[in-house]
């Protein structure tokens, strides 16, 4: 049984490895090595660690007051604000563009430094809010109220209890959403504006797309992979900044106080201006479409299909094993904060040289989407698997069952009402993918997020706001598609 | 006969020991404080907890060899008898087969044993739908069914009230006088199962136990 959870990692390592070799072995010619040690080389370092600094920090400072309001006590209903602050999370990247763009444009300059900034914030500010939230929530209520019966007044408590937590968590998310958003390659190419704002995935990008050279694909991709890699050997533990995508409601009683109430209206306002935004600017003008939407409609379900139940299948093939060691954990959360372009540059490189790159575009897509969304959807199916294992080892064993027959009777029904669930997540995942799409496709290679890419490429803004708007609804047709075939899964006889 | 001697177990810093014997057909129960081993000792006969020395002997095979599903031990746990997500007919079914498959001979003996322990009405139901004491009927019925010479019950109705408890040793008796079983049970309420059990085994100590007749 435990066997099978090799596959998972096997997968993984294969991919670094097959990567690692693609880099190396770039089919370039370019130009010699010292001569991409330039002056623009040292501008994108210094954008993409300028911005990723920037929006780490404004992330940070602006989620901690709102955890630290939300975390004062439990409040009924809170998993709605939480299930709202996940959403973001998994929202196609360029919903949030768009929806920056429809916000924000005129009111100042978007395309550029603050644009990028900004559209950081709103996919980092929930996530990052999420993670202090839950730590500051871990404080014991026994202990504040040991603190109150000691007469300590509401400083006193802050320091002695929260401030140590808070202390604790600000290091970890900080550099989390620093890696996340150095290897931001949606927004920063979108809303770039021009060259000056170039970080390095979008260097890869250029210099494979544009420039066609490989070698300096495989440079760039070389320095961002080292960077990333080093900053992930300073996050300590991993495990602590995964998201619990967990429905499980408390019944709790208590309302929340005004100041909760004050706090959520402002969180969930601004957090939804980009939305209602890009909707009025979508419906301002009847939706003309695109020639090749339908075939851009019908790739982007492929992949994301694909990608779903790749995903799901080596998220459950991980679950079987009993315990995480250190490197598979690494290597689960290491998917998370990756830099998937360097993966995806590597692999292509490889394709390249084996000259089979544009004959196995598909299968590369769904390889890296699935890949990159397992990590999200393991954690619960891991939690379901050891329930059932650890519930019903003792009495399958004393049944004589084999592992075919544990597999039938304990594991499948255990997962079964999360699959759906976890497909889906998976396919919204990577149904909004730019980035490895734009990067591994040809010319001729469209999904819906391409369309929408040169949509605003051609500045014709109205079309991509409908196409995101299209693209959202997808999105969300299937989380409710998805809820709803959970719900009865759940409840089925078996 | 079943022949426990000198049988030495450790569970993290404990040190248990076990020595009694049983003949068939009789009904032993086992008492002792929290702590003691009662149910190791359980886990310890089913192979759950590997032994370091000592013998188990059934009619004077030696069982320590076998694997947990080869010995002739039928077990009812303190919970989690049930798989709660399938249904009672799939429950009983798993006693038969490890598989679930069914031919026609043990579908009729898996029907004949619900309408035994009038389960037969719950037989399409998820076994985590039913209420405490139905579930330990089903389980009895399982172990009815799997029909093996020695049952291992380790407190199956403690969390019943007392009512119940009292119902659920008559069918462990009535089971036991038809399948010519023996019996070991754990238990805490030893007043209660006096009338049913033949010896008694009673752990002064992890190492140290006596038997005496009931």
């Amino acid at each position: 049984m435990h066997r099978l959870s090799y596959v998972t990692t096997a997968v993984i390592l294969l991919t670094l490895a097959l990567a690692g070799v693609g880099l190396v072995m770039h089919p370039g010619q370019g130009l010699p090595w010292a001569a991409y040690f330039d002056d623009w080389f040292v501008r994108i370092l210094r954008f993409s660690l300028l911005q990723a600094f920037l929006s780490a920090f404004f992330s940070v400072l602006i989620a901690l007051p709102f955890a630290l309001i939300f975390s004062q006590r439990p409040f009924r209903h809170q998993w709605l604000l939480q299930g709202i602050m996940n959403l973001f999370f998994i929202m196609p990247v360029l919903t949030v563009v768009l929806g920056v763009v429809a916000a924000f444009d005129g009111w100042f300059q978007v395309f550029g430094l603050a644009g990028i900034l900004v559209a950081h914030l709103y996919l980092n500010v929930p996530y990052a809010t999420r993670l202090l939230w839950e730590r500051l929530s871990r404080v014991s209520q026994t202990h504040t109220q040991v603190a109150m019966t000691l007469d300590m007044n509401g400083w006193q408590r802050f320091r002695l209890l929260k401030l140590p937590v808070l202390l604790d968590g600000l290091r970890p998310v900080f550099v989390v959403i620093f890696l996340l958003c150095f290897s931001s390659f949606t927004v920063v190419l979108t809303l770039s504006g021009g060259p000056a704002n170039t970080n390095l995935e979008v260097a890869i990008y250029q210099a494979l797309k544009f420039d066609f050279d490989p070698k300096g694909a495989a440079f760039y991709a070389f320095f961002h992979g080292l960077i990333a890699f080093a900053l992930m050997f300073f996050l300590g533990r991993r495990s602590q900044y995964s998201i619990e995508f967990s429905r499980h409601s408390e019944h709790l009683k208590r309302l929340p106080t005004m100041l909760q109430i004050a706090a959520m209206i402002i969180f969930v306002l601004i957090l939804s201006a980009p939305l209602f935004a890009l909707f009025a600017d979508a419906l301002s003008r009847p939706f003309v479409g695109s020639s090749r939407l339908a075939e851009a409609l019908l790739t982007s379900l492929t992949l994301a299909l694909g990608s779903g139940l790749l995903a799901t299948s080596l998220a459950l093939l991980r679950s079987l094993s009993e315990r995480t060691g250190r490197i598979t954990r690494f290597l689960d959360f290491g998917l998370l904060v990756l830099p998937i372009m360097v993966i995806s540059t590597g692999l292509l490189l490889m394709a390249l040289r084996l000259q089979i790159a544009f004959q196995i575009t598909h299968f590369l897509i769904i390889w890296l989407n699935g890949l990159m969304a397992m990590p999200l959807i393991l954690a619960p199916m891991q939690t379901q698997v050891r329930l059932h294992q650890a519930r019903y080892d003792r009495l399958a064993t004393s049944l004589g069952m084999s592992i075919k027959d544990r597999f039938r009777w304990i594991i499948v029904p255990a997962v079964m009402p999360i699959l759906p669930w976890a497909i889906v997540l998976s396919m919204v995942l990577s149904i909004g993918d730019l980035g490895v799409a734009a990067l591994l496709g040809s010319a001729r290679f469209t999904t819906l997020p391409i369309l929408i890419y040169q949509a605003m490429g051609s500045y014709q803004l109205i079309l991509a706001s409908q196409l995101t708007l299209l693209l959202l609804l997808i999105c969300a047709v299937l989380l409710i598609a998805a809820e709803w075939t959970g719900g009865r899964l759940r409840y089925a006889r078996r | 006969m079943l022949d426990v001697n000198q049988l030495t177990c450790s569970l993290e810093q404990h040190h248990f020991q076990w020595t009694f014997q049983l003949a068939e057909q009789s009904f032993l129960a086992v008492t002792g404080g929290s702590g003691v081993g009662k149910s190791s000792l359980l886990n310890a006969l089913l192979g759950f907890l590997p032994h370091q020395s000592g013998s188990i002997q059934w009619r004077g095979q030696e069982l320590s060899s076998l694997s947990v599903s080869e010995r002739p031990f039928g077990v009812l746990f303190q919970k989690d008898n049930l798989f709660e997500h399938l249904s009672v007919e799939k429950n009983l079914a798993l006693g038969l087969m490890p598989s679930g498959r069914l031919n026609e001979a043990q579908r009729e003996a898996l029907v004949k044993a619900a309408d035994r322990f009038q389960i037969a009405t719950l037989l399409s139901k998820r076994a985590g739908e039913l209420s405490g004491g139905q579930q330990q009927r089903v389980a009895l019925s399982r172990v009815f069914l799997q029909n093996k010479p020695v049952l291992l019950l380790d407190e199956p109705f403690s969390s019943l009230d007392p009512g119940l408890r009292r119902d659920g040793l008559n069918w462990v008796c009535e089971l036991q006088r038809e399948q010519k079983s023996t019996v070991v049970m754990v238990t805490h309420h030893l007043d209660e199962i006096r009338v049913a059990a033949s010896s008694i085994l009673n752990g002064v100590s992890s190492e140290h136990w006596t038997q005496y007749p009931a």
